[in-house]
């Protein structure tokens, strides 16, 4: 043993003795070697505590040596990368490497002293639903109280700088999934390869192996870890297998989906890691072999929770894969054989074992004999019941299963074992019920509900040879499933080890002369067997309902060693059989997922698709502030050197109106109408007339939902007898387009229409005001632009700048304006035709913020802005685009009594008193300015802005009863209230003379 | 994630789709002929069944095709699919 | 007045040189612009519409969802993909003459089908290389396996969350992305990013 790591064992292990790995654990120094996780190489120096419980501040040491780890939680930090911190990591899971910093969660202020740890003293009074009970008084106390419980319970700490790491995102499809490298799961994985089917094997350890790398087992004679390396040999060298290791399999989804988490190079030292931190695998298979083995289940005792008291595997693990002597003299507490061999493990390894306790009257089976063979004590039908040690275990009290003939044993570890749950996570996850197996006592897999089998540990099958040929079996049939060949029976390496007799179901045990108050049942929670009594006591019969309130079960390690005790205690406290009571909800994930893997690469600018228009470099250039529309960005304003928001929007607003306003609308959906019945269908979809629409010509429709109200609006122009170009708003255009589809394909397949989204053919450039027909006119040449002869709402065919466009008449501002719109590619080509004319024509591009006030101006509405789903057309003040010659899509709607009542909101326009005053948009009205609340609510502002153009701001609102009142005042966050007279929505040029011009 | 069969394009993954609500109502052909809540009874109610339930997907992201799906909604195992005839 | 000029969705020029390229040992991505694209609607059944297209590109559309045909239009090499029961995307060469969209406008009986220029539309990205199947994973949902997919296959999909086709050209592995192109800046820097992250493994 070496003198830093003083429980370091000679020989043996896993590891890379030649590779030293410096580390810092809570600021101290320590080594390692590679191959160790940080739980190893802190026991291999003789570090016993490491964790502080969350509730009673106890002493903890490492209980688990893997996913099942419940006390040694972790605030692991890189040296010199801050970001990089992981706040909640389990040391039994994290590889050691060189640089690695590692913090305690739940030490504050330290391990060893602790100011609460007298809080064990008058424990009585932190009692399940503690919480609930005590913080609720005073209310206005809680947010104290919650700043002490949270300071003392400890977590660990969220890095405040960004994440240096990458994440990503993988899709993969298999023929059969392999969850687990265990035993059965390689076998699983062979015997599907054979078939030809394409395997995934995925395995959240370092190395395949499962158990066998903790244990020393023997497979057809061998060493059973030589089995594991032909396996994984085996796997290598076929080319449909895919081995996944480091990759757990966090979440089993509907239909064969399997959420896995790959940690790709954590475990290598810093200057080497490249590539993505950590992979999430979106696996969909059609058939799932489930090879997740299964966690060891300690007992419930008085005080079984010390530093120096850990699962016999464990243990077991600690010797074998790393080398560790966990203790010097150890007391072995089980219940069934398997543990026996676990101890054997350790006495070989040099660990003294100062005794086997066993609640069995006649343990042991097979391993009897070799204990006596070593000189170990046996004490059958014996139970271990109370420790002492207040850092660390030092001494364990026995006592005759049942009572009486109490000895205390010195020792610093207590290897403990209480059978096995399956991990049957999973398999419930993907919608099956784990089932109570009485004669094993222990929950395994019910019924597939999906195309999904167990095999091995997680089955409830512990006997070695019996995982490999149920692994083997397993696989072959997943294959069979998927439709590959049967590749018949495997034959798979005998063990002649005894299979060991059954476990006593012994959940829980105690001494006849006390009341066990602190025997834990759920580690990491404080939760002990006292609390789920209680919680039964006071009448709490569902299961669900008890983990709620005694936390069974919740946290990083989700109750992986404590939750089915934690049930079947419950169950007992009910009076119940634990098949009755049944399990909590399995929910994934399995394991921790951080949320720098689940975003992938779907962080900063990869969030969401951004769409850009073929002039999008040209607004960068112009200095545009841009504002996302859908997954649109659009330029919002384009500021001058020194101006504000509002002062661009004043200047872009009075250039439209007395210059040349410049536009890009690219953005709105334009969708290709075609084929004989294309009139009649528009008939049908819009609340207007488009039959009687000539060629050449455009007019502004209104779609209307089934139940009456507004859901889209835009220009439609008929391009030809056949053919129409419909506009939808920017946000709409996905939607109307599947909208169109669905009328078609489900309820009219005789009409002949077709429709095609062109929105991204054809960039759109508008320009508005007084001189826009002198400059449009100027570059296209062939086409004659007299007032009487290209008319308002009408389209012209043509060259612009040498290139084939479109021209429509339309205005969305009031003005005299024209859309040009040529093929995109040529977008960014015609914009600068434009552009280049703009000191002749005093051109000022604008963005969508004046857009939004210069429609405002003349009282248009916007979908989505004026409209919220539940306004009609006759909401707005448009019945004169509802025809009464046809029907149409929400037509009947319209005449139910709730579309006709009188007092439906209208909209109007509102007129500040003072005109200074811009609204808020979304302010509430109401009739006076009220003291005390409740108050009538008679509408809301849904435009408002100061309007250059008409000197004063402006408003659109919907308003109860529309104009029938004639002022509203608007009630302001602050307190205030802003008095407004209801005027026409219409603020500017109300006859519309300026866009007909 | 549902892994939903596509009457066309075969079996592809629930992204791909837009949910259409429950299948098989059919629009009135004469609105008018129908009273306020003959009408409310088309517009608003729907089937929500425990169980198997017909409903309407599109595949949205590929062939852009309404079809009809039987699907179990507590399993969600789905049953059959059919194309709208 | 300038020669009109034309702008791919990358930015490029019809005479310039690939301006964007992802270049690494195992995967190559670049833009195939201003190829002709058009949109064909119309029944297969319907023998003047089947005929019609027939006429012009020697085949008929085909009829198998998630297949492409490679036919030729006079010289040129041409596409015809499926996008559903009665839509096809049609790409040809480098649009520009336009005959393509004219020839089959005028093959096809307005009653019958309809053909929309979309060559502005939508820009082709071609991924090629050992790893061009590893970064279609790392996007959609679509398994490209040589077992299910192949030269020949297709498929409308959502790749990063954008709608697009992928086409198998050959076994090289040689995939092309058609892409709309609105996103098609966006798409292209996500690949970029991927693509650092796969080459290093």
């Amino acid at each position: 043993m070496s003198i830093s790591q003083p429980f370091r064992l000679v020989g043996g292990g896993r590891i890379d003795r030649r590779r030293r790995i410096d580390f810092r654990f809570n600021g101290l120094r320590f080594e390692g070697y590679r191959g160790d996780t940080i739980a190893s190489a802190l026991l291999a120096n003789g570090v016993r505590t490491v964790a502080r419980s969350i509730k009673y501040h106890r002493p903890r040491g490492f209980f688990g040596a893997g996913a099942e780890e419940p006390n040694g939680i972790f605030t692991v930090r890189h040296a010199g990368v801050e970001g990089a911190t992981v706040p909640h990591a389990p040391g039994t899971l994290v590889e050691l490497t060189e640089g690695l910093d590692v913090q305690a969660v739940n030490g504050w202020p330290s391990l060893r002293f602790d100011l609460a740890g007298g809080l064990g003293w008058f424990g009585g009074m932190l009692s399940a639903g503690f919480y609930y009970k005590t913080f609720m008084w005073p209310r206005s106390a809680w947010h104290w109280y919650e700043w002490a419980i949270r300071r003392m319970a400890g977590n660990g700490r969220a890095p405040d700088a960004p994440d240096p790491d990458r994440y990503d995102r993988r899709n993969a499809v298999c023929d059969v999934l392999v969850v687990g490298g265990g035993p059965a799961g390689l076998a699983a994985s062979l015997a599907a390869a054979r078939a030809g089917a394409r395997v995934i094997l995925v395995d959240d350890q370092p190395e395949l192996g499962g158990s066998l790398l903790g244990a020393r087992r023997e497979l057809g004679g061998k060493p059973a870890i030589a089995w594991v390396t032909n396996c994984a040999a085996a796997l290598a060298d076929e080319a449909e297998v895919t081995v996944l290791t480091r990759a757990t399999a966090f979440g089993f989804y509907d239909h064969g989906f399997v959420a896995v988490l790959e940690r790709r190079t954590d475990h290598l030292a810093p200057h080497r890691r490249r590539g993505p931190r950590e992979r999430i695998w979106r696996i969909r298979a059609a058939r799932v072999v489930l090879a997740t083995g299964a966690t060891e289940r300690p007992p419930v005792f008085e005080n079984n929770d010390r530093p120096g008291i850990m699962l016999v595997n464990a243990a077991a693990a600690y010797v074998n894969r790393y080398g560790v002597a966990p203790g010097r003299r150890a007391v072995v507490f089980a219940n069934n054989d398997g543990a026996w061999r676990a101890a054997l493990d350790l006495a070989e390894a040099r660990v003294e074992i100062a005794a086997i306790v066993d609640v069995r009257p006649q343990p042991g089976g097979a391993f009897a004999a070799r204990a006596e063979e070593a000189g170990i004590q046996v004490l059958a039908g014996h139970a271990v019941v109370d420790t002492r040690g207040r850092l660390g275990l030092r001494r364990v009290r026995v006592e005759r299963h049942g009572g009486g003939g109490a000895t205390d044993i010195d020792c610093d570890l207590l290897a403990v074992s209480g059978g096995w749950n399956p991990n049957v996570h999973l398999h419930a996850q993907s919608g099956g019920r784990p089932r109570f197996d009485e004669a094993r006592a222990c929950f395994v897999p019910g019924p597939s509900v999906q195309a999904e089998s167990a095999a091995g540990a997680c089955r409830g099958t512990f006997r070695l040879d019996a995982c490999v040929r149920e692994g083997a079996q397993a696989g072959r049939e997943a294959a069979l499933a998927a439709g590959f060949r049967d590749v018949g029976v495997i034959s798979a390496p005998e063990t002649d080890e005894e299979g060991g007799t059954e476990p006593d179901p012994t959940w829980m045990v105690h001494s006849r002369r006390a009341r066990p108050r602190r025997a834990f049942v759920d580690l990491q929670n404080d939760t002990t067997a006292a609390d789920l009594e209680l919680a039964v006591r006071e009448g709490f019969e569902s299961i669900e309902h008890i983990k709620r309130y005694t936390l069974l079960g919740f946290g990083t390690d989700q109750g992986k060693t404590g939750n089915v005790t934690g049930m079947a205690l419950a169950a007992g406290a009910l009076g119940r059989a634990p098949a009755r009571l049944g399990t909590t909800t399995f929910r994934p994930p399995y394991t921790p997922v951080t949320f720098g893997a689940a975003a992938g690469l779907s962080t900063g600018e990869f969030h969401d698709p951004l769409r850009v228009t073929p002039m999008h470099g040209q607004h960068v250039e112009q200095g545009a502030v841009f504002e996302p529309v859908g997954q649109w960005l659009r330029p919002w304003y384009y500021p001058r050197p020194g101006e504000d928001m509002h002062a661009a929007v004043v200047r872009e607003c009075r250039a439209a109106r007395e210059g040349i306003g410049l536009f890009d609308a690219s953005t709105l959906g334009k969708i290709d109408i075609q084929g004989p019945d294309a009139a009649a269908f528009l008939d049908r979809i819009y609340t207007n007339d488009w039959s009687g629409l000539t060629i050449g010509r455009c007019r502004y429709g209104l779609m209307l939902g089934e139940d009456g109200m507004v859901m889209d609006d835009g220009v439609t122009a008929r391009l030809g007898e056949h053919h129409y170009l419909m506009t939808t708003t920017t946000g709409g255009a996905a939607h109307v387009l599947a909208w169109l589809e669905r009328w078609r394909q489900t309820e009219w397949p005789e009409l002949r229409v077709r429709f095609t989204s062109v929105t991204d053919q054809w960039a759109t450039i508008g320009v508005a005001g007084p001189r826009s027909r002198d400059l449009v006119a100027s570059l296209c040449g062939e086409i004659d632009f007299g007032p009487e002869s290209f008319r308002f709402m009408q389209f012209r065919e043509g060259v612009f700048a040498g290139v084939p466009c479109r021209i429509f008449r339309i205005s969305f501002t009031g003005e005299l304006s024209f859309e040009i719109n040529v093929p995109a590619d040529y977008g960014r080509y015609a914009w600068d035709r434009v552009t280049e004319r703009s000191e002749e024509f005093s051109i000022t591009p604008y963005g969508t913020e004046t857009m939004h006030v210069l429609r405002a101006e003349k009282g248009f509405i916007v979908v989505g802005q004026e409209t919220d789903g539940s306004v009609t057309p006759i909401d707005l003040g448009m019945e004169w685009i509802l025809s009464k010659k046809k029907d149409y899509i929400g037509r009947r709607s319209l005449e139910r009594s709730d579309c006709r009542r009188s007092d439906r909101r209208r909209l109007v326009g509102l007129a500040t008193v003072d005109p200074d005053e811009v609204l808020p948009e979304g302010a509430q009205l109401v009739d006076e300015p009220f003291t005390f609340l409740p108050a009538e609510m008679v509408g809301y502002v849904t435009s408002s802005y100061w309007s250059p153009n008409v000197g004063r701001s402006i408003a659109l609102a919907l308003v109860s009863g529309g104009r029938e009142r004639s002022r509203v005042h608007a009630s302001l966050q602050d307190g205030r209230f802003i008095a407004a007279d209801l005027v026409s929505p219409v603020f500017f040029d109300p006859r519309g003379e300026r866009q007909r011009g | 994630m549902l892994l939903i069969e596509c009457p066309w394009c075969g079996p592809r993954d629930e992204s791909e789709f837009s949910y259409g609500g429950e299948a098989h109502i059919v629009r009135p052909p004469d609105p008018d002929r129908l009273s306020d809540d003959e009408w409310a009874d088309y517009l608003f109610m729907r089937k929500n069944p425990r169980g198997r339930h017909l409903e309407q997907w599109c595949h949205a992201h590929g062939c852009r095709q309404w079809f009809n799906v039987e699907r179990d909604t507590v399993s969600s195992e789905i049953v059959r699919v059919y194309r709208v005839e | 007045m300038a020669e009109p000029r034309r702008e791919s969705p990358l930015g490029r020029s019809p005479a310039a040189t690939p301006n964007r390229l992802i270049e690494w040992p195992r995967l190559r991505v670049e833009e195939l612009p201003f190829r002709a694209i058009l949109v064909l609607h119309g029944r297969t059944g319907v023998p003047r519409f089947a005929q019609g297209v027939a006429r012009v590109l020697g085949l008929p559309p085909p009829d198998a969802p998630n297949t492409f045909i490679e036919s030729r239009f006079g010289p040129e090499a041409v596409v015809i993909a499926w996008a559903g029961p009665e839509e096809w995307l049609v790409i040809g060469q480098e649009e520009g003459t336009s005959g393509l969209r004219v020839a089959l406008r005028q093959a096809i009986p307005e009653a019958d089908g309809a053909v929309v220029d979309a060559s502005s539309g939508f820009t082709l990205f071609s991924l090629l290389g050992p790893q061009a199947r590893d970064l279609i994973a790392a996007g959609c949902t679509i398994d490209v396996h040589p077992r299910v997919f192949g030269p020949r296959r297709c498929a409308h999909t959502l790749y990063a969350g954008t709608g697009v086709c992928i086409l198998e050209r050959d076994e090289t592995p040689r995939f092309e992305l058609l892409v709309r192109r609105s996103y098609a800046d966006w798409l292209w820097r996500w690949m970029e990013a991927s693509a650092e992250l796969l080459a290093v493994e």
